[in-house]
């Protein structure tokens, strides 16, 4: 009866002392086994709205020049994405085809010129006779004749100019070759363009594609700086010329001027545009919103007296969007000093308890 | 009665008493039995029972006394992942031992008093503490209530202690043991010169010892199974006992009300096992057995 005593005993102090020990250790036990989150607290003020992006310069207008005549290209004096000013020389044509037509109607010229004073002679002798129909029609014939003349002496007039000023195409621009179709040899045809010149006077501009949300503060005949990718680094000023909407949605094309000497097309140009929205409220970044029927909502932490203790707990909070750009956003519906939750380990619902 | 007839007679006493054993010991055995089953287990079978299962569902819940697979997860989980349970179990302790230590120090000098002392009006006034002894207590809450809410005691232990301590079941316990002691002592230990208090303690409180066991374990019983005091005294979910605890976390977490009540009986039983000799012989000596 003693034995049996004591064993109940000390059954009953080893379930006391074992239940007091898991006591002492709950908290430590529960916060195991918790879900880990990591809070924040949102920061106050407007939305930072930051568009930047990187674009290749284009020229807003290309020249493009094409040959006086269907001739042979002699002689190339420029290759392409070269310099140039105005009226250097771009393609020395063979103009020796043309050359010979024009010795041709020269020629022609000449005959017109012998038959005219034929015509004179036959003119003086009708006079002298009284066939008043023949002179009438002679004279008449001669007329003619001159006008033929007058027409064969603009045309070799127009050959002489093609040859002289077409036999050497220059540039009529200051700018950069973009394109060059003809090869030393070869016949340039008049129907295409044998170069395009980037037109320096026209200006240049790039264009670079944001978040709507980031661009909303934009306005045309906006300034920014562009960062030009030149050795050495130079930035120039560049002007908001188009806002677009790209065709996916969601997101604009912005497309910037840049009026500026010793420009090349294809220049790699960069933009950072920093501006605050107008909206005031707390930021809250948009991975941590969640959304559900009643409208979107982020976990706060809350500290709540426990049974054992303070515990921190998650609860749903509800939240307005003010604002947002492509990673933030601006809402009312929260405190100040309350805490969000930023990531957790585990899924987390409202009401979980929670260690951080 | 031959010794054959007187044979019969007591197996089937024997029968009876086990099968009436087997009906009261039945529940408890169900519940530390399934208190080994995982906590997906007790809800597939019991599901049906509780959460608007189809009646057919609920008439084809079979019991089960033999886990699939014995765990211990269910004490796991109520011992490690919800510290509500120790919570309400210390409750249960803050609230279970004043009032037993109380009820002993009041019930034996009370006790003592109504038994060994002269004094005018005893035998009345200690109808009067018969008559709130028969008082079924439910009776008494709404009094017991009044008299908290003008001693501001609303909503904290002091409300379910004191009328605890001062219960009439104490003291008649006490006192019908103490009638047992014979005059005799008292008598002899007065020619010897001793004052009252030295009689008490040095006679009547070692003779009554048996006495004393028996109440605090009744009392414990009692006072550890209260439902009805925490529910009216304490408005806060967190200062409740474990008892009314209890009858909560079977709506949440099936799965481990079985753990939760063999955790519950532990003590009580651990308790009654210690004390058993004392109490029978407590009961017996102050001529109560019923």
């Amino acid at each position: 009866m003693q034995r049996r005593k004591k064993t109940l005993r000390w059954m009953i102090g080893l379930f006391f002392t074992l239940l007091l020990a898991l006591t002492f250790l709950s908290n430590t036990i529960q916060g195991m086994s918790l879900p880990k989150v990591s809070v924040e607290k949102p920061e106050t003020g407007g939305l930072d709205l930051d568009v930047s992006g990187e674009g290749f310069l284009q020229s807003a207008h290309t020249a493009q020049l094409f040959p006086e005549g269907d001739w042979k290209v002699e002689k190339i004096h420029i290759s392409k994405n070269d310099r140039v000013s105005q009226g250097d020389p771009l393609i020395t044509f063979d103009t020796s085809s043309t050359k010979r037509t024009l010795e041709d109607e020269k020629t022609r010229y000449e005959q017109e010129r012998i038959q005219l004073e034929k015509m004179a002679d036959q003119l003086k002798m009708l006079l002298r006779s009284d066939d008043t129909t023949g002179v009438d029609n002679l004279k008449r014939d001669i007329e003619m004749q001159q006008l033929d003349m007058q027409m064969q002496q603009r045309k070799i007039g127009d050959l002489q100019k093609q040859i002289t000023e077409g036999g050497m195409l220059t540039s009529p621009v200051y700018g950069v070759i973009t394109s060059l179709n003809a090869a030393e040899g070869a016949a340039a045809g008049r129907g295409q363009p044998v170069i395009e010149i980037a037109d320096d006077a026209s200006g240049y501009q790039f264009s670079i594609t944001a978040n709507s949300d980031d661009a909303a503060m934009l306005r045309i005949g906006d300034k920014a700086k562009v960062h030009l990718d030149e050795e050495p680094r130079r930035s120039v000023e560049g002007i908001i010329s188009e806002i677009e909407d790209e065709p996916e949605g969601g997101s604009k094309k912005i497309t910037f001027d840049l009026k500026d000497a010793n420009l090349q097309p294809g220049l790699k140009a960069a933009v950072s545009i920093t501006s605050q929205s107008k909206s005031f409220g707390m930021q809250i970044p948009k991975s941590v919103l969640e959304e559900d029927n009643n409208g979107y909502y982020i976990y706060t932490v809350s500290e709540k007296d426990g049974p054992l203790g303070a515990a921190y707990y998650v609860s749903k909070t509800y939240i307005t969007i003010k604002d947002e750009n492509g990673d933030t956003v601006v809402t009312d519906g929260l405190m100040p000093n309350e805490q969000y939750v930023k990531e957790s380990s585990e899924p987390i619902s409202d009401g979980d308890r929670v260690r951080y | 009665m031959t010794a054959a007839l007187r044979h019969i007679v007591t197996s089937f006493k024997v029968i009876f008493l086990v099968l009436i054993a087997a009906a009261i010991l039945f529940p408890v055995v169900l519940t530390a039995s399934n208190s080994f089953m995982s906590e997906d287990e007790i809800s597939r079978h019991y599901d049906a029972l509780n959460s608007g299962g189809s009646a057919s569902a609920r008439e084809h819940t079979a019991i089960r006394l033999i886990p699939e697979s014995v765990t211990l997860s269910q004490f796991g989980e109520v011992l490690l992942a919800r510290p509500k349970f120790l919570l309400h179990f210390w409750n249960s302790v803050k609230l279970t031992l004043p009032i037993i230590l109380g009820q002993a120090v009041v019930g034996t000098l009370a006790g003592f008093a109504f038994a060994k002392l002269a004094f005018p009006g005893r035998d009345k006034l200690f109808f009067v503490y018969l008559l709130a002894m028969l008082m079924p207590f439910q009776v008494t809450l709404v009094p017991n209530y009044l008299i908290a809410d003008k001693l501001g005691l609303l909503n904290s232990y002091g409300a379910i202690v004191f009328p605890g301590i001062f219960a009439s079941f104490g003291v008649f316990l006490l006192r019908q043991f103490m009638m047992g002691i014979p005059d005799a002592y008292m008598e002899a230990v007065k020619i010897d010169g001793a004052g009252y208090f030295r009689a008490f303690l040095h006679i009547a409180l070692p003779l009554a010892k048996p006495g004393i066991a028996a109440l605090i374990l009744l009392s414990f019983v009692d006072n550890w199974n209260m439902v009805e005091q925490p529910i009216l005294f304490l408005t806060e979910q967190i200062r409740q006992p474990l008892s009314v605890y209890l009858a909560n976390i079977a709506e949440g977490a099936r799965g481990v009300a079985f753990a939760a009540s063999v955790l519950y009986m532990t003590p009580m039983v651990l308790i009654f096992l210690y004390g058993e000799e004392h109490l029978v012989e407590g009961i017996q000596m102050s001529g109560i057995k019923g």
